[in-house]
């Protein structure tokens, strides 16, 4: 269901529809014997400042890094399983009441549902926004429990693959021509 | 947004200036719910009406009755199934699931809520009937429903104007509007006849965060209105009041709330229980000090760490706190007894006497014993704060210290054993001992109490009275004393305690020689003679309506009511009979401590409760009489974990079990106790399951049961349930109640009232109905009898009068006559022939002889009766009579016939039938179908022959006897035909 609903959202034009298709979206697994850090530019995104919705989108088998391409490979073989779940996502609505109107800055929930691994779980999530002229700038931190989203760990690698996922978006969001 | 801010008030601003007490231990029991290898977690908890406890969890809903988790199936093809909401209406409890589904539970029944119009797809947060009645569904992003006049309204954002179609919580203010917690605010929902209205809160409006999830609906007191206190995802806790005018105030708290989202709130006794993602509080809303508890768990495994998440609270009938967080249900201590942190410098174990004093000049301090030492401490909140310390130089470590006095004067009078009484005047911290007195000097004080300018002293040289003077002097002033010893009509100089009841009488508990009471200057004892079985008596008080009880070395306590002495001990309730400390809490009950912990007697109905282990308090400080109380009847003792207060208001109901009948079976098959209590005679084994509730110490409760109409005697049990196989008809009552003690005095009763019917062959109209149809199957029978023998006599007569017409006929001087005549020609003509003649006739004789008695015969005897008669009478007639007989030899054997049938028909024939050449007469006997037709042709003689008309009604008749089958006659005048039935 969010997948259409950002696929409409991506693909509608509306003038208060603001979109990326370049955002950033970084990982890091902090386990006791391994740092794991991978990077994806292909974030695609929306915002819909007059409903207040948003959605944003990233294909698994675009992050980059990792500490060999080994790993690389284990990521989307054995832990995403990218080819059953391509793509994770995030969409829902902005709680707060935000004047998309004023350049500043301010923090925002956004509350929707984040899929990982083809699991849905309801998240509220802080982000910063800044609002600039002509553009919305976007930068989050939150975490993802990969055991929320079923995402298992083999007993052999616990030590170095940590359940608690630290994610950073930045993205740069302009209005959709 | 500005005008909005005057209204903002910082009240909760305790929580980040005066910080968050860190509290003790703060969970007694833990349980979890086991379900093949993994712990559930429990994300819902609810109190029912008759006191249950639910738990709704990811994979179903659980009842809890202190001990054990038991699945509720909602429904024969829903296994596992998230638990989104649980709520109760009109005694039906109402589960929202994840799924969007509803059911009703009622009676143990469940049922699906099936609206025409559908369910939500989304999961059920709330449920909440309003004051029509009308029942309200908050969903997660489908808004409101609404069922009202069995019609199912949706409520939402686009079209309603709520404030979002996520909904987390509703609850319905004075008025019965609806108030809804969403995304983007609060919604209050009101239907305008048909038509719905929302009126919108949100950040622009003054609230400090748009989530909110939680909403209570609380009021303080009668006279002052009520108002919201709501939880939000961001921003703590805060309220939103409704001014008369229309407008409200909203009350917030600063923006850095530092735990998390508000998961649930409850409120006890105006405290505040608050669940948030990162623990639990409790808030004081009087006084609005936030408490923080402390969740001191061991962790579950290595790797996985406890959640401080806390997702859902419950508070007991008993008043018990219940917070689920993680995969655990875990009960709270800290309502029924408030440890009272604090104190640090003073050890436990060194107090021997506490004292509470407030004084006019309003300063609350509590006083404690230490070595060589008096403490005096501030009690802020429920928190000791050490104020000031008086050493006492003579008092050394050997020396105890058994008791405090305030007197009226702010003095504090300190007992000792074996150094008398030290007077501590504690505004300059200066004291001296009592030596004006021969009995105090270097004395042995057991207590000290008194009222206004009266002080009494206990002692092991007698009881010691202190008249103060009217106005406050020094302590360096001397006192007066009066000394009342053995002879004063106490009876012995070893006097424990001294108590002074609200009439003035001076009680005096001793050591040997029973209870003495002053009053009016005069002494008086009670002891053995009364009914005082132990007359060494440690502790005296009063209840609140006057009467007074002591407690007693080892048979427990005495209860004198003016009259007389009841005793009050283990089989009334008491947990020990060692007891060391006895007093009131003047609002009903008594504290009694022993080593096993508090007993608590409610003075109303002699329940009795227990604070022990489980409750938090172990082993209670052992010092005779270290207990002190203030003037709102809390109560003070301390253990070895620190120093304790009791609050009698909230412990008043604590006693009572829930006595509940869970379940009737029979035959084992659980039945519908509450619509079906007719049995028929066969349904007669049955089983009751039966619960007390009482969630404080489920392992204590005991039953007792009986089965009016079965047995008159009570049944104690601590088993569940109570089988009866093979119960006679009749009618019956089960009775159980619950205690926690062997007094089921005040327990209250579960009942359920049967009947089973008696078998329909013991009911009296069935009896009533067997004599009938006995006495009319007996008159049936007689009237066949008399029937059947009628018409035998009546056959018996037919066939005499048959013989006698057949040999009247055969001796008719015609037939003779004939014969003879024929005789004579056939001897002329013949005589050989003549003898076959004769031999005919002669056998034809004997054959009608023997034939004649008998009922049937072979056709073929009968043939040949008439085959002699033919040749007889052929004999006369030649060729002009002709006979035939045409039947098969199978036939002749098998036929029956009544004897002379055939004969009489014959003759008959000859009879009436002239018979010539010219008309020649043919008879013939042949079968037809089922008929013996016995015919002839007509020839009727111009002169009749007389005849009595016998012969043929008479077969006829035999016929009808015999069979009940009828002869035709059929006679054309060309033929005369008889059709005799074939037997």
């Amino acid at each position: 269901m969010a997948i259409v609903f950002i696929t409409c959202l991506l693909s509608w034009a509306n003038p208060g529809v603001y979109i990326t298709s370049t955002g950033t979206i970084d990982f890091r697994s902090d386990a006791r014997l391994e740092l794991i850090k991978a990077i994806s530019k292909e974030l695609k995104g929306a915002i819909d400042v007059d409903k207040k919705t948003f959605a944003f989108k990233v294909r698994m088998r675009s992050f980059q890094g990792f500490n060999s391409p080994l790993q690389r490979e284990h990521f989307n073989e054995n832990y995403m399983e990218s080819e059953v779940y391509p793509e994770a996502s995030f969409a829902g609505k902005i709680i707060e009441d935000v004047d998309f109107n004023t350049p500043g800055k301010t923090t925002i929930r956004a509350k929707g549902i984040l899929s990982i691994h083809g699991i849905e779980q309801e998240r509220i999530i802080k982000s910063e926004i800044e609002i600039k002229q002509g553009s919305i700038f976007v930068k989050s931190n939150f975490t993802v429990l990969l055991s929320d989203h079923k995402i298992l760990i083999p007993k052999v690698v616990s030590e170095k693959l940590a359940n608690e996922i630290k994610v950073e978006v930045v993205a740069e969001l302009l209005p959709k021509q | 947004m500005p005008k909005y801010l005057k209204y903002i008030y910082f009240i909760f601003s305790a929580i980040a200036s005066l910080a968050i007490q860190q509290g003790q231990a703060q969970f007694i029991k833990t349980f979890s719910i086991e379900e093949s290898n993994h712990n559930i977690r429990i994300t819902r908890l609810f109190v029912s009406h008759s006191g249950w406890i639910y738990a709704g969890t990811n994979e179903g809903l659980y009842r809890f009755d202190g001990i054990n988790f038991k699945k509720i199936p909602l429904s024969d093809t829903l296994k596992n199934y998230p638990v989104s909401s649980i709520n109760e209406i009109n005694n039906q409890l109402w589960v929202g699931l994840g799924s969007g589904h509803i059911y009703t539970i009622e009676n143990n029944q469940s049922v699906k809520f099936n609206p025409p119009e559908g369910l939500p797809k989304v999961a059920i947060n709330d449920i909440l009937a309003d004051k029509q009645n009308n029942i309200w569904i908050a969903t997660s992003g489908e808004g409101i429903y609404c069922f009202k006049n069995d019609k199912l309204y949706n409520w939402n954002s686009e079209d309603d104007g709520l404030s979002d179609n996520y909904v987390y919580d509703l609850e319905a203010d004075e008025n019965g509007n609806i108030v809804a917690g969403t995304d983007q605010g609060l919604s209050f929902c009101q239907w305008n006849g048909n038509k719905k209205q929302v009126t919108r809160f949100n950040t622009t409006n003054g609230l400090p965060d748009n989530i909110v999830r939680v909403i209570k609906l609380y009021k303080a007191q009668k006279e002052v209105p009520a108002y919201f206190i709501l939880g939000f995802q961001d921003r703590g806790i805060g309220e939103f009041i409704f001014n008369k005018d229309g407008s409200h105030k909203i009350r917030t708290q600063p923006a850095d709330w530092p735990s998390g989202q508000i998961n649930d709130l409850k409120i006890i006794n105006s405290r505040l229980v608050v669940a948030t993602d990162a623990g639990w509080f409790t808030t004081d809303l009087t006084s609005q000090v936030t408490k923080r508890q402390e969740m001191d768990l061991p962790k579950l495994s290595e790797n996985r760490p406890v959640s401080m998440q806390v997702s859902s609270l419950a508070i007991d009938k008993e008043g018990n706190i219940w917070i689920s967080f993680d995969d655990r249900l875990a009960l709270a201590e800290g309502n029924k007894v408030i440890n009272l942190a604090g104190i640090p410098e003073a050890d436990p174990a060194k107090i021997h006497a506490m004292l509470y004093t407030s004084s006019v000049d309003g300063s609350i301090y509590f006083w404690t014993t230490d070595d060589k030492k008096i403490v005096r401490s501030r009690k802020v909140l429920n928190n000791l704060v050490v104020d000031k310390v008086f050493p006492i130089k003579g008092i050394d470590e050997k020396t105890e210290i058994t008791s405090l006095y305030k007197d009226p004067y702010e003095n504090i009078w300190v007992g000792t054993m074996g150094k008398g009484i030290f007077v501590l005047n504690p505004f300059d911290g200066s004291y001296r001992n009592i030596n004006e007195d021969s009995l105090l000097y270097n004395g042995s004080i057991l207590s000290i109490t008194g009222k206004n300018n009266e002080i009494w002293i206990s002692s092991l040289a007698g009881a010691i009275k202190c008249t103060l003077a009217d106005v406050n002097t020094s302590i360096r002033s001397i006192y007066h004393f009066t000394n009342y010893n053995e002879v004063s009509g106490i009876g012995t100089n070893y006097i424990y305690t001294i108590f002074i009841d609200s009439r003035n009488r001076v009680w005096f508990g001793t050591d040997g020689k029973g209870l003495a009471v002053f009053e009016k200057g005069i002494f008086k004892s009670y002891n053995k003679k009364q009914g005082i079985n132990d007359e060494v008596i440690y502790s005296i008080t009063e209840d609140d309506k006057g009467n007074i009880w002591f407690s007693t070395s080892s048979a427990g306590l005495y209860k004198f009511d003016g009259k007389q002495f009841v005793n009050f001990g283990l089989q009334e309730g008491l947990s020990d009979l060692a007891i060391s400390s006895l007093l009131s809490d003047k609002k009903g009950s008594l504290l009694v401590t022993n080593k096993r912990g508090i007993d608590i007697i409610n003075t109303d109905n002699g329940l009795v409760y227990y604070l022990d282990n489980e409750a938090g308090v172990e082993e209670p400080n052992a010092t005779l009489n270290c207990i002190t109380n203030d003037d709102n009847g809390n109560i003070y003792f301390s253990t070895a974990k620190g120093i304790f207060s009791y609050n009698p208001s909230q412990n008043k109901l604590y006693a009572q079990v829930t006595t509940l009948l869970d379940e009737v079976s029979l035959f084992l098959q659980p039945i519908d106790h509450w619509k079906e209590n007719t049995f028929t005679y066969d349904q007669n084994n049955f089983t009751f399951h039966f619960t007390g509730l009482y969630y404080t110490n489920p392992e204590k409760v005991q039953f007792q049961y009986r089965l009016d109409g079965f047995n008159t005697e009570w049944f104690s049990t601590k088993d569940r349930f109570a089988s009866f196989p093979k119960l006679p008809p009749g009618n019956y009552t089960f009775r159980v109640r619950a205690s926690l003690n062997n007094n089921f005095s005040a327990a209250n009763e579960a009942i359920y009232t049967f009947t089973i019917s008696k078998p329909f062959w013991k009911e009296w109209w069935f009896l009533l109905l067997l004599v009938i149809v006995m006495i009319m199957l007996f008159f049936s029978i007689m009237k066949y009898r008399e029937r059947e023998l009628k018409k035998w006599q009546q056959l018996q007569q037919e066939k005499l009068q048959f013989q006698f017409e057949t040999l009247k006929n055969q001796v008719n001087p015609h037939f003779l006559f004939n014969s003879f005549n024929t005789l004579i020609s056939v001897i002329e003509e013949n005589p050989q022939n003549a003898v076959e003649y004769v031999e005919q006739l002669s056998d034809f004789y004997r054959t009608i002889v023997t034939t004649r008695e008998k009922e049937l015969i072979p056709l073929e005897e009968e043939l040949s009766l008439t085959n002699k008669y033919f040749f007889i009478q052929q004999k006369r007639f030649g060729n002009s009579l002709n006979y035939r007989v045409t039947l098969s030899e199978e036939d002749i054997k098998n036929i029956h016939i009544p004897p002379l049938t055939l004969q009489l028909l014959a003759e008959n024939a000859i009879k009436h039938n002239a018979i010539s050449k010219e008309t020649p007469l043919t008879f013939e006997i042949f079968r037809n179908n089922s008929c013996l037709v016995v015919q002839n042709n007509i020839n009727e003689k111009i002169n009749k022959e007389p005849s009595a008309g016998i012969g043929l009604p008479n077969i006829t008749h035999r016929y009808r006897l015999l069979s009940g089958k009828e002869v035709k006659v059929e006679n054309d005048h060309q033929t005369f035909k008889v059709l005799l039935p074939v037997l």
